[in-house]
C-alpha cells in the first residue's frame, strides 16, 4: 500500500468512521431501549458492521460504504424525526 | 508529497493549544470525565439507597392507573403545618417513590429547616423521610455541576467545558500527524511514554464524537445561567403568570393532587409528570413539569400550567410541536447525561466517560515523559501521576464522606476553600513564571 492511500485510510477514513461509529452505536441503543423495532435499527445495525469491519481490516470500500450509509440514513432520520 | 513550512507551523500551534489548554485543565476535566461517569447512574444509585437503607418500597403502579398523594400530602401538612416551597417529585419508574421536598421556615434563614419525605404513589402514605442535601446523589451532582463550589464553581465547568471542546477538536487535527505510520489500532510496547501516548491516541480518536457532544453540551450547561442572563435567552417553558391574589391567600389554597393528575393527563395526554410545584407568589398556578417517553430532550422539559382554582390549563409546552431553536435548547442535557437510551446507554457513557478520564492522566504522564529529562524530577513520571491521581480520589472521598455524614454546608464550605485556593495557587503560579520567563529567558519554575 502507497503512503497516499495508507494516509487516506488511517488518517481520515478510520478517524471519520469512528466518529460515524460513536454516534451509531449511540443511535442503535436508543432504538433498542425505545423498542423501535424496524427498518431504521436494521439500517444501523448494519452500518455498524459495515464500519467495524472497515476499521478492523483498513479496507476503503467498507469504510467509505459505513460512513455514506450512516450519513444518509442520520440526515433522512433527522429530516423525517416525526418528535 | 512533503508538508510545506505552512503546514508544519499550523500543526505546531494547533499541538501547543492541545498540549497547553490540556495541561492546565486537564485535572478539572479527569474530574469532570470520573464524577460524570458515575453521575449517569444517580437515579438508580438513589433507588437502590432508598430501598436498601430507608427500606421505602410500593408496589408497580398498573398503566391506566393514576398516581394518589392526597391523603399523603394531608398527613405531610398535618405534621408539618408551616411547610413552604413544597417540591413533589414523581417517579419515572412504575415501582419508583415520589417525594415531597419543602422547607419548614424558622426565624431566620439559618434556621430554615428542609425536609425531603418518601410518599408511596400506589397506596398514598408517607414512608419515610431523609435529608436530601447529604444524600450521595446530592454529591454527585453538585460535584459534577460545581465541584461543589456555590459561587463559580458552575462556571468553572462550563469554562473546562469549553477547554474540553478545545482539546477535542485540535487532538483530532493533528491525529494525523502523530500517527504517521502507525495503523490504527496498534499500540507500541517500547517504553511507558510510547506506550501512554499510543493509548491516548487511540482512545482518543475511538471516543472523540463522544467527547466533543459531552465537552460541547458541558460547555453549554455550565455557563448556561450566565449566558441566559447576557444574551436573554428564554427556556421553552418559560411561563410568566400574572399575580392575581394575595401570598399567603395563595399558600393557603388548597390542592388536590389527585385531581391535577386527571388534568394533566386529559390535557397534556403523553406526560409523564416528573415534579410538581404549586405556587406561593399569588398567580394561583400548578406546575407540571414531564417528560415523553421515546423523546431525546432534556428530562422534565415539557410542562403544563394550570390554575390553582379552576383547574384549567393556561400553558403548554411541548417540546415536538417547538421550534427547531427550543428543541436544539431541550437536547443539549438529554446529551450530556444520556438518559434517554436506559440502562444500556447509560453503561456505554460510563465507559466512554472513563476513557476520557484516562485520557488526561495518559496526557499528563507523556507530559512528564518528555519534559523529564530537562527537569531532572526526583521521582518517575508514573509514579507522580499515581500519586496526583489518589491525592484526587482521596479529596473526592473526603468530601463526599463530610457530605452525607456531617452535612452538606460544611462539605461545600471544605470544596469552596479547596478550588478557590487551588485557582488562586495556580493563577499566582503561572503570573510568577511568566515573570520569571521574562527576566531570564531560561529559568523557569516549571
Amino acid at each position: 500500500m502507497n503512503m497516499k492511500a495508507f494516509s487516506l485510510i488511517q488518517h481520515k477514513l478510520i478517524p471519520t468512521a469512528l466518529i460515524a461509529g460513536n454516534i451509531a452505536l449511540v443511535h442503535l441503543i436508543y432504538l433498542l431501549a425505545k423498542g423501535d423495532y424496524s427498518q431504521t435499527l436494521s439500517a444501523t445495525a448494519l452500518c455498524i458492521i459495515s464500519l467495524i469491519i472497515g476499521i478492523l481490516r483498513a479496507n476503503k470500500y467498507f469504510l467509505l460504504a459505513g460512513i455514506i450509509s450512516y450519513t444518509i440514513l442520520i440526515l433522512s432520520a433527522l429530516i423525517f424525526l416525526p418528535a | 508529497m512533503k508538508p510545506n513550512n505552512n503546514d508544519k507551523k499550523g500543526h505546531n500551534l494547533l499541538w501547543k493549544i492541545h498540549h497547553w489548554a490540556g495541561l492546565y485543565t486537564g485535572i478539572v476535566i479527569g474530574i469532570l470525565c470520573l464524577t460524570g461517569a458515575i453521575a449517569v447512574f444517580i437515579p438508580e444509585i438513589d433507588g437502590w439507597i432508598q430501598r436498601r437503607y430507608y427500606s421505602v418500597y410500593t408496589t408497580p403502579l398498573s398503566a391506566p392507573a393514576l398516581p394518589k398523594i392526597d391523603n399523603a400530602f394531608t398527613e405531610a401538612k398535618k405534621q408539618y403545618p408551616k411547610m413552604a416551597g413544597l417540591l413533589i417529585d414523581m417517579p419515572d419508574r412504575p415501582e419508583g417513590i415520589a417525594t415531597f421536598s419543602f422547607v419548614v421556615k424558622g426565624k431566620d434563614k439559618a434556621s430554615n429547616q428542609s425536609y425531603s419525605l418518601f410518599v408511596d404513589p400506589v397506596h398514598d402514605k408517607i414512608l419515610g423521610n431523609r435529608d436530601r442535601q447529604n444524600s450521595l446523589a446530592n454529591y454527585l451532582r453538585q460535584m459534577h455541576v460545581r465541584l461543589y463550589e456555590g459561587f463559580w464553581g458552575r462556571q468553572l465547568v462550563g469554562l473546562a467545558g469549553v477547554a474540553f471542546v478545545v482539546v477535542t477538536i485540535t487532538g483530532f487535527l493533528i491525529y494525523g500527524n502523530f500517527m504517521k505510520k502507525q495503523p490504527y489500532p496498534k499500540i507500541r510496547k517500547k517504553n511507558v511514554r510510547i506506550l501512554m501516548a499510543d493509548w491516548h491516541k487511540i482512545l482518543g480518536i475511538s471516543a472523540l464524537a463522544f467527547n466533543f457532544v459531552i465537552a460541547c453540551s458541558g460547555a453549554w450547561l455550565g455557563l448556561q445561567p450566565k449566558l441566559m442572563q447576557w444574551f436573554d435567552i428564554k427556556a421553552p417553558n418559560d411561563f410568566k403568570a400574572e399575580v392575581i391574589i394575595d401570598k399567603k391567600e395563595d399558600a393557603n389554597i388548597a390542592v388536590h393532587w389527585n385531581k391535577v393528575f386527571k388534568v394533566a393527563k386529559q390535557e397534556f395526554p403523553g406526560l409523564k409528570p416528573g415534579y410538581m410545584r404549586a405556587s406561593e407568589d399569588g398567580t394561583a398556578t400548578i406546575e407540571i413539569h414531564g417528560s415523553i417517553d421515546g423523546q431525546i430532550y432534556e428530562r422534565n422539559i415539557n410542562s403544563l400550567v394550570i390554575s390553582k382554582t379552576t383547574y384549567k390549563p393556561l400553558f403548554k409546552c411541548d417540546i415536538s410541536k417547538a421550534s427547531f431553536r427550543d428543541k436544539f435548547y431541550s437536547v443539549q442535557e438529554a446529551l450530556h447525561f444520556g438518559d434517554f437510551g436506559g440502562l444500556g446507554l447509560k453503561i456505554l457513557y460510563a465507559v466512554l466517560g472513563l476513557t476520557s478520564a484516562f485520557l488526561s492522566i495518559s496526557g499528563f504522564v507523556v507530559y512528564l515523559h518528555r519534559t523529564d529529562k530537562m527537569k531532572k524530577r526526583a521521582i518517575s513520571p508514573l509514579k507522580t501521576t499515581f500519586i496526583y491521581s489518589i491525592l484526587i480520589l482521596l479529596i473526592l472521598i473526603i468530601i463526599a464522606m463530610i457530605s452525607m455524614f456531617i452535612g452538606y454546608r460544611q462539605a461545600s464550605f471544605i470544596a469552596a476553600i479547596i478550588v478557590n485556593g487551588i485557582l488562586a495557587i495556580f493563577i499566582i503560579y503561572a503570573i510568577t513564571n511568566y515573570i520569571l520567563k521574562k527576566m531570564k529567558p531560561k529559568a523557569s519554575i516549571i
